[in-house]
């Protein structure tokens, strides 16, 4: 018996795909960029297209096809964004401070301890934390081996640990 | 030893074991060594995330991009009927456009042949334009010069210059604007001029001239002009004359001892006699007539 995917094209599939996978999209665009805006839009960009090339993903690939998508609308961003940066200056980082402010205290405490690692353990992190994903889910994105994603992880888990046993 | 709790520790971040199963399999030590770091990346501090406005705010982005390609589709073909119009009303242009036919000295008869089959015959120097396609609804000329117009009734047929307008429904007649002189002359039926804000109903053989203001008799059946001409150039005028003869079918007898040479020309509408005084005028010579196809040419200085 054929096993027969759920239609991305149903309002319904594509409205359960982004309550499963939406935030967690969101949350990986916010962490690694610290910008809550960008990884909104980002993320609500990523859905758009699935949904309009919902007639060519399988129901099993949309997650992986959404945190692709995400991630380089994402990055397409903060390029422009970083050109623009110097010309919007003071006044944009008064408004962000404000928007993040009751979750600044939780936020820089992670955000210090992401920033010390390196930026292939933090992506690798982030993507098994935020987006759930498995070693091998990761490796595929990535293109790297298991092991590599073994790797970043461990120097991830340690530098965290540091810097937790540092702090108390 | 921190490596195998990392293995471990990896099994569970890889969805292997759960957080329970992970407290089984390290021990008490190397769980305390890592619960910190277990607590923390468990519950990573999260930036709000209100799933229902953004799923409304992602459908509304959604629809609103959705109406781009439909808006982009009507825009292509709003493009696309514009350029169809634009070349529709080219054609359309090109066929109003107006019909130009000047004098030329290439053709042998100056007849113009208008679409309701209306003849105009062209004088010298002569231009008229008139529009094809339109030619159905509006019968409208503009003239330059002068020609002589055979118009099939129907509707209102007028010819329009610079210096005046003629409008009839039927009828043969000439209009001419030579040397800023403008007149018409009506061969048959009935025309109406309007000159310098003046209106004059023509009736048939009756011609109307802006340099004299005064409506005139006129004898002709048709314009000297509209016939076919017969030009010379230096011809000796015997050989004129036997053209002549010809042409109009009549016996002209020569009696002219001097060799004159002859340049001009005749219509073939004109008559004999008109002819004949023409050519008698110019070299001072005489005619007559001994009946209507036969004719003297003599010279009065001859005793």
């Amino acid at each position: 018996m054929k096993y027969i995917n759920p239609n991305v094209c149903d309002e319904d599939n594509f409205k359960s795909l982004f309550f499963e996978f939406g935030e967690k999209l969101f949350q990986f665009l916010f962490y690694k960029y610290k910008d809550e805006d960008l990884a909104r839009d980002c993320s609500q960009e990523a859905f758009i297209i699935l949904w309009e090339n919902c007639h060519k993903i399988d129901y099993p690939h949309a997650r992986s096809y959404v945190f692709t998508v995400g991630k380089n609308k994402a990055l397409d961003f903060y390029r422009k964004k970083k050109l623009h940066l110097r010309i919007e200056n003071e006044e944009k980082h008064i408004i962000q401070e404000e928007i993040s402010e009751k979750n600044l205290e939780l936020q820089t405490k992670m955000n210090v301890i992401l920033a010390k690692l390196p930026a292939p353990s933090k992506e690798a992190f982030l993507m098994n934390r935020m987006y759930e994903m498995t070693y091998s889910e990761i490796s595929k994105e990535l293109n790297i081996s298991i092991k590599s994603v073994e790797k970043r992880m461990s120097v991830a888990l340690k530098i965290i640990r540091e810097q937790l046993m540092h702090e108390s | 030893m921190e490596n195998q709790d990392i293995n471990i520790i990896h099994r569970f971040l890889n969805k292997e074991i759960d957080l329970d199963n992970l407290k089984k399999q390290l021990s008490e030590k190397e769980f305390e060594y890592w619960e910190s770091t277990l607590d923390l990346i468990n519950n990573l501090p999260r930036a709000s995330f209100d799933k229902n406005k953004t799923f409304d705010l992602l459908l509304e982005k959604r629809n609103l991009k959705q109406k781009k390609p439909w808006k982009y589709k009507i825009a292509i073909a709003a493009s696309f009927l514009f350029f169809c119009s634009l070349f529709y009303f080219n054609y359309q242009f090109s066929n109003t456009e107006l019909v130009t036919v000047a004098y030329q000295n290439s053709l042998k008869e100056n007849t113009v042949i208008l679409p309701d089959s209306s003849k105009v015959w062209l004088n010298r120097g002569a231009k008229i334009s008139y529009s094809k396609n339109e030619w159905n609804t509006n019968r409208k000329i503009e003239l330059e010069g002068e020609a002589y117009f055979q118009v099939k009734k129907g509707k209102k047929f007028s010819v329009t210059s610079r210096l005046g307008l003629v409008s009839v429904l039927g009828t043969t007649f000439s209009v001419s604007t030579h040397d800023d002189i403008f007149s018409v002359v009506c061969y048959s039926g009935k025309v109406a001029v309007k000159h310098a804000n003046n209106q004059i109903i023509l009736d048939a053989k009756k011609s109307f001239s802006s340099e004299t203001n005064q409506i005139s008799e006129i004898k002709n059946n048709f314009p000297l002009f509209i016939g076919k001409w017969i030009m010379f150039e230096k011809t000796p005028l015997a050989e004129v004359i036997k053209s002549i003869e010809k042409n109009k079918k009549v016996i002209i007898e020569f009696n002219i001892n001097q060799s004159f040479v002859f340049s001009g020309g005749y219509s073939s509408t004109m008559e004999i006699e008109e002819i004949l005084a023409i050519i008698c005028h110019s070299f001072d010579i005489q005619y007559k007539a001994i009946n209507t196809n036969h004719y003297e040419i003599y010279n009065v200085s001859k005793p």
